[in-house]
């Protein structure tokens, strides 16, 4: 290894998908599609339009096959180098990053494999850079759904988690990160904080992508302080947190020997470069002009805020967010012109596919799938190997691959994954049937999630 | 909506506190001299530009003195008419009063008479008339100026909290920042609400106010609103049922704004007229202060004044007809008219009004010396208050007091015995007390970070939950044996080896003391300590009898004991002691205790031996008494 990268880039996507079970309960989560893509494809592709060379994929021991697999036949440019940890799906994030500390050198970005978005790295790297950052972290606005669209399955009152974002209005400074969750009807804020940062923005309508730039050092600290187990929701906010703290001074070097624990200490790791703090000392920069303080007010932990300002931007984390993203990306893709090539990679309907409809709408039918005369398919997409046989109707659903649709279903609005068979005249609305689930003939079913009950237990 | 034909202000002639004591004995707020010219000096011209036509002044004390003042002033057009009522106490009270008169018709700018601005008020007042358009109910707008940071500043006591929707300027909580308080509470609904909430520090409320005509009634509605404090608080709390809403609104960045509410206030707004920042009500620039040579570093002198052979360091003013003598070095302060000064008089920091008298070699600092005062040969005035006809004798030295005279003779007041606490204190213990505050501030806020690092361990958790267990227990004098228990249950719920359990039990009875005294906020000595101990390990001797029962759990207690004694200092020179009541309960056998006391430690530091070195009085006395035992079992 001769050459030198600034950055590493990590794809975190041995998650399981716990907020979806339905879903993930046939595939690995990254791999389930949006608009007939794995959804990892879409990090992939970020990062290979910003100059990544290579990558490392993280993913369970149990799906590393299956995830290179379809890798392969994505035909990204992008390097990528597919790390198997054995039990990853019951881990942390920041577990995962620890287990492959070997291989990170330098700083390195994190992006999550349920990333959906349209952004520009470049952005974020740059304002990493500016300030010699510790974390950079890209926050999106939270998607609007509109009131009228329905998520399959049962109708349930799940509250969006809400991030609550302060970010420095002078000087971008990432200042208070908090999950409106943790907090019942009030919230304390430390004085020094609100004394330090005059004018800050505390941001509802924002989410925390999971998109982070991190310092080696962080890591190092990482490895050693194994208490976090998650980026987003430990290590972060604990970060952010400590931007305002300084290093304890070493003179009391009696007293301090024994009860401060010197190895728990965050500045042990965090230690500015004598060079760099030459230059900062010397320079006449400063980042704000509110008071008379140095640059940075002499913090060494600084963390930073991208706020993205593109149109769309999602995390597909939950079944409502996948079939959000599902029904949204041609819109979005379609919206911002100079991208619209990059989809081209999928033909809207595959050449080994078999077509005898007459009446397809905005359809995406993907390799080996047959679709039967008399048919009539809206705004979906269709997987690989699936059957729609004849007197069908098919509206705004998800198919995965190997399903098999029988004559004279109605489908409207519906996910169903690998391998499901709808029998002979069912009519689905509104439902979710989970992996190899047979959808008995001529029954009727409405906001329901079809599924074998012990599979999800199994999983 | 704002169609009024008639541009109004209510000038409130009082602010109603003591901050500047005492200066409200002698002149109302308004009429406060700020570089030898009365603050509504100031005030008039600002009214003036901004074409303000009906002005009230309401006038609370110095009846005469108002009157007298606004008979010789020349208006251009500004009525101005008085709105007189003799002891009157609040800000609350005067605007009732001005409500039952029923002279305010519509939109009006409220303003506080210690306050110095310039700013349009006009078109301040119209962006307000232009919010109500779009909400009806919003009833104020106040004026803000931004600071950048008060930390570090004399306005730092002034450093208030201002959260507020980002779009609409909608304030959502108003509060002064206490430094006291290290924390401060917020709503989750705010942000919850709102996408965007701004929180700021770096604003000063500029006392001006753009009202709707929906104040008054509001003050006359609410008899507890007395300040304006008051009345925003009143107003955020109850935003829904009062249908009114306040906003804010920055000053422009070229404008200038400050509230006289303390000394230091005063200090920095002279320092600031001086610098020119609040152009163009600047010395030379302004009609009342005309005649000024301007020279460099910001200093300035009346054309008839003399100062031949002296030093104007930077940062004063020297006005008519005043004298100083050779050699006399004055630096960042006012020298009224008709002053005389000797020679070799030192003046900083000090502010020195019309027709004062300052003899030879003395010196002046950190002072205020009203008009009329004399200083006598020789004196040292230093961070003084001399009340105005104070004569001081020769070779006097007055350090941090306020001189008053009375009908008996002259009062003396020392600064500190006031009960206005800090925000009185003048320049020179000013420092000190940031300091101080900004030292506790930051190691307490480093505490505070530690506590709430990682997550505690299953250990840490169980042994938080016994010592809560027994501070209770011994608070509310709780059965021993139901104790026991709870800390049993808590055991198997931590899932705590029993070996961890004496240890932990040991440890949190040791510490309870401690805990014990910070909730019955007794301060924590070594003699409450051994006090409290002593009556804890008595009423917990049950419990300890009931975990220290084998050789192991003697163990375990003695290491708990060491590691306690080690680590506080209260109760290291106690140990010996609390080993020999542990001896006298057999609780511990002398052999253990030998045992352990001879054990060298693999971890043996500095603490430990330090425990070992205590205890040692007591050793001795215990193998003293051993050999005697034998040696009286021999015979």
């Amino acid at each position: 290894m001769v050459h030198y990268n600034e950055f590493q880039a990590i794809v975190l996507a041995g998650g399981k998908g716990s907020r979806m079970t339905e879903l993930t309960a046939g595939q690995p989560k990254c791999l389930l599609p949006i608009a007939n893509v794995p959804m990892i494809w879409y990090p992939l592709q970020i990062l290979e339009r910003s100059g990544f060379k290579e990558a490392i994929v993280v993913v369970s021991e149990l799906t590393k096959f299956e995830v290179s697999a379809a890798l392969d036949k994505l035909g990204l440019k992008i390097k990528l180098e597919i790390v198997g940890i054995p039990g990853a799906e019951d881990l942390g994030t920041a577990d995962s990053i620890r287990l492959i500390h070997e291989k990170i050198y330098t700083d390195f970005l994190v992006i999550s494999c349920d990333l959906i978005a349209n952004i520009d790295i470049s952005k974020i790297l740059n304002l990493y850079r500016k300030h010699n950052a510790s974390i950079t972290a890209l926050m999106l606005p939270v998607p609007k759904v509109p009131d009228d669209f329905v998520t399959p399955g049962p109708k349930s009152k799940q509250k969006p988690e809400t991030d609550l974002i302060g970010i420095d209005n002078n000087t971008g400074r990432l200042v208070f990160l908090a999950s409106a969750s943790d907090f019942e009807e009030t919230f304390n804020i430390s004085q020094r904080l609100l004394r330090r940062h005059t004018n800050f923005t505390v941001h509802s309508k924002l989410m925390d992508a999971h998109l982070y730039i991190i310092n080696k050092w962080v890591l190092d600290f990482l490895v050693y302080n194994k208490n976090f187990t998650t980026l987003k929701g430990e290590l972060l906010p604990y970060i952010v947190s400590k931007q305002l703290s300084r290093p304890k001074s070493v003179d009391d070097r009696n007293t301090s020997m024994v009860q401060v624990d010197l190895k728990e200490d965050i500045f042990r790791f965090a230690v500015e470069k004598p060079l760099d703090k030459l230059i900062r000392k010397m320079s006449a920069f400063n980042d704000h002009s509110t008071d008379l303080e140095e640059a940075y007010y002499g913090d060494i932990i600084r963390c930073y805020g991208h706020i993205s300002n593109e149109k769309f931007g999602l995390r597909a984390n939950t079944v409502q967010m996948y079939h959000f993203a599902n029904a949204k990306i041609l819109e979005w893709w379609g919206a911002n012109g100079k991208t619209t090539e990059q989809l081209a990679l999928l033909p809207n309907i595959s050449s080994t596919a078999t077509i005898h409809s007459t009446q397809m709408q905005e359809c995406y039918v993907d390799d080996n799938s047959t679709i039967e005369e008399k048919t009539s398919l809206k705004h979906s997409y269709i997987g690989s190997n699936s059957v729609v046989e004849s007197k069908t109707r098919v509206s705004q659903s998800v198919i995965m691959g190997h399903v098999t649709i029988k004559q004279r279903c109605v489908i409207h609005n519906c996910i169903l994954c690998n391998g499901c068979t709808i029998e002979e005249g069912t009519e689905l609305k509104d439902c979710l049937v989970g992996a190899q689930h047979i959808v008995t003939s001529g029954s009727q079913h409405s906001r329901e999630v079809l599924t074998d009950a012990d599979r999800l237990i199994e999983f | 909506m704002c169609k009024k034909d008639v541009l109004q202000a209510v000038i409130l002639a009082d602010d109603f506190t003591t901050s500047l004591t005492p200066s409200q004995n002698i002149f109302p707020s308004i009429l406060m001299p700020v570089i030898n010219v009365p603050l509504f000096d100031y005030m008039l011209e600002t009214l003036i530009k901004s074409r303000i036509q009906e002005v009230f002044l309401y006038c609370s004390s110095h009846i005469d003195l108002l009157k007298e003042y606004v008979k010789v002033k020349n208006y251009k057009g500004t009525a101005i008419s008085l709105i007189i009522s003799d002891g009157c106490s609040s800000l609350g009270d005067a605007l009732r009063d001005i409500d039952t008169k029923g002279w305010i018709r519509g939109y009006f700018i409220l303003i506080r008479g210690n306050t110095f601005v310039t700013a349009d008020l006009k078109s301040l007042l119209n962006a307000h008339c232009l919010k109500v358009e779009k909400d009806k109910g919003a009833t104020m707008t106040m004026v803000l100026r931004n600071l950048g940071s008060t930390k570090n500043s004399y306005m730092s006591e002034e450093a208030s909290l201002v959260v507020s929707d980002k779009s609409s300027n909608k304030m959502l909580y108003y509060t002064k920042l206490k430094n006291s308080e290290k924390k401060v509470k917020l709503e989750l609904n705010w942000f919850l609400d709102h996408s965007e909430i701004e929180l700021n520090t770096c604003y000063l409320d500029t006392h001006i106010y753009l009202c709707s005509p929906s104040v008054l009634p509001l003050f006359a509605d609410n008899f507890d609103f007395q300040t304006m404090d008051d009345f925003i608080r009143g107003v955020l709390m109850n935003e829904e049922i009062l249908d009114s809403r306040i906003y804010w609104q920055q000053l422009d960045v070229e404008d200038y704004a400050l509230p006289i509410t303390s000394w230091k206030a005063y200090h920095m707004l002279t320092q600031d007229i001086l610098r020119r920042h609040s152009f163009p009500l600047v010395a030379d620039a302004f009609s009342s202060l005309k005649n000024f040579i301007y020279m460099p570093q910001s200093t300035y002198k009346h054309e008839t004044a003399l100062a031949k052979g002296c030093v104007l360091e930077k940062d004063c003013i020297l006005g008519l007809n005043s004298a100083l003598g050779n050699n006399t070095k004055v630096a960042r302060s006012v020298i009224a008219d008709h002053c005389i000064i000797g020679s070799n008089v030192n003046i900083r920091n000090s502010y020195i009004f019309s027709n004062v008298r300052i003899k030879d070699n003395c010196t002046i600092v950190n002072s205020i010396l009203f008009p009329n005062c004399i200083v006598r040969y020789g004196s040292q005035i230093d961070g003084c208050i001399l009340c105005p006809e104070i004569d001081v004798a020769a070779r006097s030295q007055y350090i941090d007091i306020i001189v008053e005279s009375q009908s008996s003779g002259v009062s003396k007041t020392k600064m500190l015995e006031l009960e206005v606490n800090d925000e009185f204190l003048y320049f020179k213990n000013n420092k000190l007390a940031e300091c101080d505050n900004c030292s506790t501030e930051s190691s307490s806020s480093e505490e505070d970070s530690e506590r709430d690092s990682p997550i505690p361990d299953d250990t840490n958790m169980f042994l938080s939950e016994v010592i809560d267990s027994l501070l209770r227990g011994y608070q509310d004098k709780l059965n021993c044996e139901n104790l026991i228990l709870e800390i049993n249950s808590s055991r198997y719920a931590y899932n705590v080896t029993i070996r961890e359990v004496t240890y932990n039990v040991i440890k949190a009875i040791l510490s309870l003391p401690l805990h014990y005294l910070a909730e019955t906020k007794t301060p924590v000595n070594s003699q409450n300590y051994q006090k409290n101990l002593k009556a804890i390990i008595t009423y917990f001797n049950p419990i300890i009898l009931n975990y220290v029962k084998n050789e192991n759990a003697q163990d375990d207690c003695l290491r708990a004991i060491e590691d306690i004694a080690s680590t506080t200092d209260e109760l290291l020179p106690y140990t010996q002691h609390l080993l020999n009541q542990f001896y006298d309960r057999d609780i511990l056998s002398e052999e253990k205790i030998l045992e352990w006391y001879e054990s060298t430690s693999e971890d043996a530091d500095v603490f430990h031996s330090k425990v070992r070195n205590a205890v040692q009085p007591f050793i001795k006395w215990l193998r003293e008494a051993e050999e005697d035992s034998t040696e009286s079992d021999n015979d």
